[in-house]
């Protein structure tokens, strides 16, 4: 589904924000991305997704080449980023329409998503409400709504359970693995260790721009009885 | 073809959503008046297109108003345009979204330069359309000439945009992921303005002498290739009215060439130069850490002064308006309105302290950096509201921004107009009391509007300043104390040009007492009240 092959990107001619760093996910995997701050996982999202060109390295999604044939490989997936800059002075709905023609999903289709997404996320009151009256935790949940419209095969999300009250990570974790289950598959950075324990299939885990650690929760930990949290603070500890 | 049709779409829809936000937010009737404004802005440009194109008429060459307004056209949308190509193309906040989509790097350029064209439109539509409709009234509005005018409108936006691309992209392709690219910017937009000013000139220094001007006269459409020289298709243009098809066919096949180049161009823009320069955020080394301390109101002048230098936007804003007198006097002289000898004319002596005053004056006059001084800060506003700083403190930090500014503007003028206009050192000393105290004036009153019409929520820097109608508003104060200078020019004129600045002076002290007033009873306490966003 998702390949990426030795990406390498710095932003300042000097420090290596990643350095070569490989990475393959398959149809149906479900993969948490973690690590401490600073360590590279908001820049390999955003290389993965386009925002920025790696300095080397390829991005393969569905077969698709990012570099030769972006709007084919776009299509494949959706992405909902950690600052959250859209327009802000539309109403939800209009964000929703103007994803869902982007990525040509039909009007049943879009009708039946919208109010099953917002309904769940207990956000379709606030749909004919402009996007800068909306809370923090609302904005978020659009951005999600908005990136399940299109289906597309590949989800992307950067640290999606901020903000979210329980309710809504409840919702956002089963769609989730809903998602998964339908054959689609799921890329997402975040610090809550606990989501990563009980719902991915894989743990990536990337330290100073190296991956260094990339399997099933077994076998990070080793089977040493420890918990996740003490092997990752073990595997990244720097002294 | 749709996906930017949709683009367009979503984009307008957000235009018009913060438009009319800022209107309701202070109810419906004045928000319909203050939507007018603009057109009063307008009025004193059709004012004198109308004066130009009876000129023009009364020596029956009233089409000659239509060249020479359609190149006007033309320089102002392209000046207008390379800040506006800029601030959307490159600071504007849905890049990162747009990045991610499939939709194409062409469809985004194309859909970013239709955005821009409502604006430029506008100007065309005031300075052409203007002309247009005065001729067609003359000429009795003859159906060929209604759809030719209608469609050259239409059109006047194109190539201006096409140019400005092309000028303004590959600088900032060259300009991406270096260390000063804000600096470089500005230096550049500057350059720009530079040089496509200084083509002007040289393009206008024809007519000096008498025979020259024979010899034009003398040639069929001597005068119409000598004012449209620099631009061509105004003469195609022109032609195409009064009587060629075959000329107004040139025009809108080069209207139609610069469509397919932009076309064509366009997804390498958004590669070479729009990619390029969103991603290389922030490089550069890291700078020394100092643990020093900061006066704080030292440290919030540094903060105002900060915000607009560190935005490419504002800071040519800001230079712009510091120095208008300088740029209008520049255009002035190309027009072959006035030059330096004009201005020394002895039939202008009575009248050069009034001259000179309004020199140094202009910039708070024209300028109204304070009025924007809080809707600059835009959504790091919370960070004065968070931090414990007196709004008294936040608020004079703002305002000696703007006379920090204005002062050194105003002391460059000074300078300047007293090497090229001398006047009596009392009279010089009356003048510069008189400005500074209208500098005041002014500065508090842009305050006040500010604080009245926040306005934090904007996109896009550009829309920070020019959507922005809180400038409209601030005008609109200078044209009343302009009313009121006058007033005093005409109850004492009689007594001499420097009683009479000496007496705008204390009118200007009185009304920034009484504004003073009105500020520290009220405005204090209604900006501690402006919610941040
Ligand atoms: N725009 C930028 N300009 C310069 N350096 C940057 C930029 N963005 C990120 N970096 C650097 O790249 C490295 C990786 O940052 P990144 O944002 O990918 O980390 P992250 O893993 O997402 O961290 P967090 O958990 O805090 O979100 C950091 O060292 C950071 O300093
Ligand atoms: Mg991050």
């Amino acid at each position: 589904m998702l390949k990426i092959t030795e990406l390498t990107k710095s932003y300042d001619k000097k420090n290596k924000a990643l350095d070569n760093l490989t990475l393959e996910i398959k149809k149906g995997e479900l993969i948490g991305f973690i690590g401490p701050n600073g360590a590279g996982k908001t820049t390999t999202l955003k290389i993965i997704t386009g925002i920025i060109t790696a300095d080397k390295g390829i991005v393969e999604i569905d077969g698709n080449n990012l570099a030769t044939n972006a709007i084919a490989t776009k299509k494949s997936f959706t992405f909902v980023p950690d600052h959250p800059e859209i327009y802000e002075s539309i109403t939800g709905i209009d964000y929703l329409n103007f994803i869902a023609d982007i990525y040509d999903v039909s009007v049943e289709d879009r009708q039946e998503r919208i109010q099953r997404y917002s309904s769940q996320f207990q956000l379709d009151h606030a749909l004919g409400k402009k996007i800068n009256t909306y809370s923090h935790g609302m904005k978020q949940k659009l951005l999600i709504t908005a990136a399940l419209l299109p289906e597309a095969p590949l989800f992307i999300l950067d640290e999606p359970h901020v903000g979210l009250d329980p309710h809504s990570s409840r919702v956002l974790k089963n769609l989730m693995l809903e998602h998964c289950r339908k054959g689609g598959s799921v890329l997402f950075s975040t610090h809550v260790l606990e989501v990563v324990e009980n719902l991915c299939h894989k743990i990536a885990i990337i330290n100073k721009g190296n991956l260094i650690a990339f399997d099933t929760l077994d076998n990070i930990k080793q089977n040493k009885d420890l918990s996740l949290e003490e092997t990752f603070l073990e595997m990244t500890d720097h002294e | 073809m749709n996906k930017i049709l949709k683009l367009i779409r979503i984009n307008m829809k957000d235009t018009a959503g913060r438009y009319m936000q800022q209107m309701n937010a202070r109810g419906k009737i004045s928000g319909k008046i203050l939507a007018l404004l603009p057109l009063l802005a307008a009025l004193p440009a059709i004012v004198l297109l109308v004066i130009i194109y009876e000129s023009f008429a009364q020596i029956n060459l009233g089409y000659l108003a239509l060249t020479y307004t359609n190149i006007a056209s033309i320089i102002l949308m392209l000046v207008s345009s390379v800040p506006l190509i800029v601030s959307s193309f490159f600071y504007s906040k849905d890049l990162s979204l747009l990045a991610t989509l499939p939709i194409k790097g062409r469809s985004i350029i194309i859909a970013k330069l239709a955005g821009l064209y409502p604006y430029l439109l506008i100007m065309g539509l005031v300075l052409f359309g203007t002309t247009s409709i005065l001729y067609l009234n003359d000429t009795g509005f003859q159906i060929r000439e209604m759809a030719i005018l209608f469609l050259a409108i239409v059109t006047l936006p194109i190539i201006p945009m096409a140019l400005g691309t092309l000028i303004t992209l590959p600088f900032m392709s060259l300009v991406a992921g270096r260390k000063h690219r804000n600096l470089f910017t500005v230096l550049g937009n500057l350059t720009l303005l530079g040089i496509i000013l200084g083509i002007q000139i040289v393009m206008s220094r024809t007519i000096n002498n008498t025979e020259a001007i024979v010899e034009i006269l003398s040639q069929k459409d001597g005068l119409l290739n000598l004012i449209g020289k620099s631009y061509p298709p105004s003469i195609w243009l022109t032609k195409g009215i009064i009587s060629s098809n075959l000329d107004f066919l040139w025009y809108i096949l080069i209207q139609i060439s610069a469509m397919i180049l932009i076309f064509f161009l366009a997804s390498k823009i958004y590669d070479q130069a729009l990619k390029k320069f969103n991603q290389q955020e922030n490089s550069g080394d890291s700078q020394k850490i100092s643990y020093k301390k900061t006066d704080i109101k030292l440290l919030l002048l540094k903060r105002n002064l900060g915000i607009i230098f560190t935005n490419p936007t504002f800071l040519l804003n800001t230079v712009m308006t510091i120095f208008i007198p300088v740029f209008i006097f520049v255009l002035y002289s190309l027009m072959g309105i006035m030059n330096l000898n004009t201005l020394n004319n002895p039939a202008l002596l009575p009248f050069r302290d009034f001259i000179v005053f309004g020199i140094i004056i202009s910039p708070s006059i024209l300028g109204s950096l304070s009025a924007t001084s809080i809707s600059r800060e835009g959504r790091f506003f919370w960070e004065t509201r968070v931090m414990p700083i007196r709004h008294e403190d936040s608020l004079a930090s703002r305002e000696l921004t703007t006379l920090l500014l204005f002062g050194i503007g105003q002391t460059i003028l000074a300078i300047t107009a007293y090497m090229i206009l001398p006047v009596a050192p009392l009279h010089m000393l009356a003048i510069i009391i008189t400005v500074i105290f209208t500098t005041l004036l002014m500065s508090k009153i842009d305050l006040i509007i500010n604080i009245e019409r926040p306005y934090l929520n904007w996109t896009n820097p550009t829309a920070c300043i020019k959507n922005n109608m809180n400038v409209m508003i601030s005008l609109g104060s200078r044209v009343i104390f302009g009313g009121l200078a006058y007033l005093t020019y005409y109850l004492f004129k009689d007594m001499g040009s420097s009683y009479v600045i000496i007496f705008i002076g204390l009118l200007a002290i009185l009304l920034y007492i009484i504004v003073l007033y009105i500020f520290k009873k009220i405005y204090v306490n209604k900006y501690s009240q402006i919610d941040a966003i």
